[in-house]
C-alpha cells in the first residue's frame, strides 16, 4: 500500500470513494478511512503477488483519445479553431455583395439538368420491384429464446425490424434489443468476413462444414423421429 | 432571376445525352411496344423502372443481335455490369412521389413526360415545380383518362372534356390532394 494510506486522517479522493461504499451509512458521518492494519496487509500482499501497480482509472471520450492521437492532442490545445474569434476582413457592404452573389449562384445551381445517374439491374431478381420493400421472416435469439421477426429490406438493404405477427411470442411486437439489431448490422466494427478460430474461412467451406454438421445431427435424431 | 422561370432555366426541353443511342421513337412508333413492356413496375411501385439489361435482350438476343449499336448492351449482360443511364426526371429528395398511384388513377404517361414517342433523346417536358404539381392536385379531373388509355400518346376526350373528367374522377375515386403531407412526408 502506498504511504498515504498509513495516515488515517489524510483525505484522498480514492479513499473517499472507497469509504462511501464500504462504510455504508457510517453513523459518524466521517468520510475518512480508518486504517486497519490487517486489511492493509492483505491488500499489500495481493498487490505484491500480482505485481500490478494500482492505476487511477482513465476514461476516454473517443477512440482517437484512447489511442493518444497526436492530431487530436494538437486540436485540443485550442478550444476554437484558428481565426474563429476574428471578424472576417470585409466591410458590411462587400459582405452583402458576397452574400447576395452566393445566394443567386445557389439558385442557379438548381437550373441545370440533373447529373444523377439511373442504374438498372442487369438481371432483376424475380421478387424485387425497385422502390417496393421486401419483408423477410427471420428470428433472433436471446438467452435461448427465439423471437420471430420481419425485416424490411429496400433493394437488398435491411432498414427496419419489427415483430412477426404470426409468431406466438412476438405477435408483431419487439423489445429494444430487436429494434437495435440494425445498429449491429451497419456497425463499422462488424466482422467483414467469415472466420473460424481467427482463420479466414470461405463461404463455400463454411457451407460444407455446416452440411457435414447437419448431416451428423440428422443421423443422431433419426431413430427418435421414426418412432 | 427571370431566367430561372424559363423552360431552359428549369432544365426543360434539353435532350439528355445517354451512353447508348436508344431511340424511343423507333420502339414505340415503329414497333408499337407499350410503355409498360419496359417500364413495367410503373403501376405497382414508386419507380417506373429503367429496364434491366436482361429485358433488352428478350428481343435483342433474336433481332439485331449483331448490331454494333447494341454492343454495350451485350457487354453489360456478359460482364454483369449495369448500363448507366443519365437521369432526365427527378423530383427533389424532400418530395414523395409514387408512379403507381398516378397511373392507377388514370393520369397518362404523356401528361408529365410529353410525346416520348417523338423524342430521339428523352428530354424533360414539364417543369416539376410545386406550382405545376398543385395545378393538377387541385383539379385532377382535367388530366384524367380511362385506365385503358394511360399509355396512349394521342388520346383526347371525345365530346365534353370537362364532363368526361368528372365522370372518370367519380369512377376511379380521384380527389383533390393539397395537404402538405401528401408529398412532403
Amino acid at each position: 500500500m502506498s504511504s498515504h494510506d498509513q495516515d488515517p486522517l489524510q483525505d484522498h479522493p480514492e479513499d473517499h470513494a472507497r469509504s462511501t461504499v464500504a462504510g455504508n451509512g457510517a453513523s459518524t458521518g466521517s468520510t475518512r478511512r480508518i486504517s486497519l492494519p490487517i486489511v492493509d496487509e492483505a491488500l499489500a500482499a495481493t498487490e505484491a503477488a500480482s505485481g500490478a501497480v494500482r492505476e487511477e482509472r482513465k476514461y476516454w471520450r473517443s477512440i482517437a483519445e484512447k489511442e493518444g492521437s497526436p492530431k487530436l492532442a494538437a486540436a485540443a490545445m485550442r478550444e476554437f479553431p484558428p481565426g474563429a474569434a476574428q471578424l472576417p476582413d470585409v466591410s458590411r457592404r462587400s459582405f452583402m455583395k458576397l452574400f447576395g452573389g452566393g445566394a443567386a449562384a445557389a439558385g442557379l445551381a438548381a437550373c441545370h439538368p440533373s447529373d444523377e445517374q439511373a442504374i438498372p439491374f442487369v438481371r432483376r431478381p424475380e421478387e424485387v420491384t425497385p422502390g417496393n420493400a421486401l419483408h423477410f421472416a427471420t428470428a433472433y435469439g436471446i438467452e435461448g429464446y427465439a423471437l420471430g421477426l420481419l425485416v424490411e429490406s429496400h433493394e437488398g438493404r435491411p432498414t427496419k425490424i419489427e415483430g412477426n405477427p404470426d409468431h406466438h411470442d412476438s405477435l408483431g411486437a419487439t423489445s429494444r434489443y430487436e429494434q437495435a439489431l440494425l445498429q449491429g448490422l451497419y456497425d463499422n466494427d462488424r466482422a467483414k468476413q467469415l472466420k473460424h478460430k481467427d482463420e479466414p474461412l470461405s463461404w463455400r467451406t463454411f457451407l460444407g462444414q455446416m452440411a457435414t454438421l447437419s448431416a451428423r445431427h440428422a443421423a443422431d435424431v433419426a431413430p427418435s423421429c421414426a418412432s | 432571376m427571370l431566367w430561372a422561370r424559363t423552360p431552359y432555366g428549369r432544365a426543360m426541353e434539353t435532350a439528355v445525352e445517354q451512353p447508348l443511342e436508344f431511340d424511343h421513337r423507333h420502339h414505340t412508333r415503329d414497333e408499337g411496344i407499350d410503355c409498360r413492356y419496359c417500364h413495367n413496375t410503373v403501376d405497382k411501385a414508386p419507380f417506373a423502372s429503367i429496364p434491366p439489361t436482361q429485358l433488352c435482350l428478350n428481343c435483342h438476343s433474336q433481332i439485331w443481335n449483331k448490331s454494333p449499336l447494341l454492343e454495350p448492351v451485350r457487354k453489360s449482360f456478359i460482364d454483369n455490369k449495369p448500363l448507366v443511364w443519365n437521369r432526365v426526371y427527378k423530383v427533389p429528395e424532400f418530395v414523395y412521389f409514387n408512379h403507381s398511384i398516378h397511373v392507377s388513377k388514370g393520369v397518362g404517361c404523356v401528361t408529365c413526360h410529353g410525346r416520348v414517342d417523338q423524342m430521339a433523346a428523352v428530354e424533360k417536358q414539364t417543369p416539376l415545380t410545386m406550382g405545376w404539381c398543385l395545378e393538377c392536385h387541385r383539379h385532377p379531373e382535367k388530366n384524367l383518362r380511362p385506365l385503358s388509355e394511360v399509355t396512349n400518346m394521342t388520346w383526347h376526350a371525345e365530346g365534353d372534356a370537362d364532363e368526361t373528367g368528372h365522370v372518370l374522377a367519380e369512377k376511379n375515386d380521384v380527389h383533390t390532394r393539397t395537404s402538405c403531407t401528401t408529398c412532403h412526408r
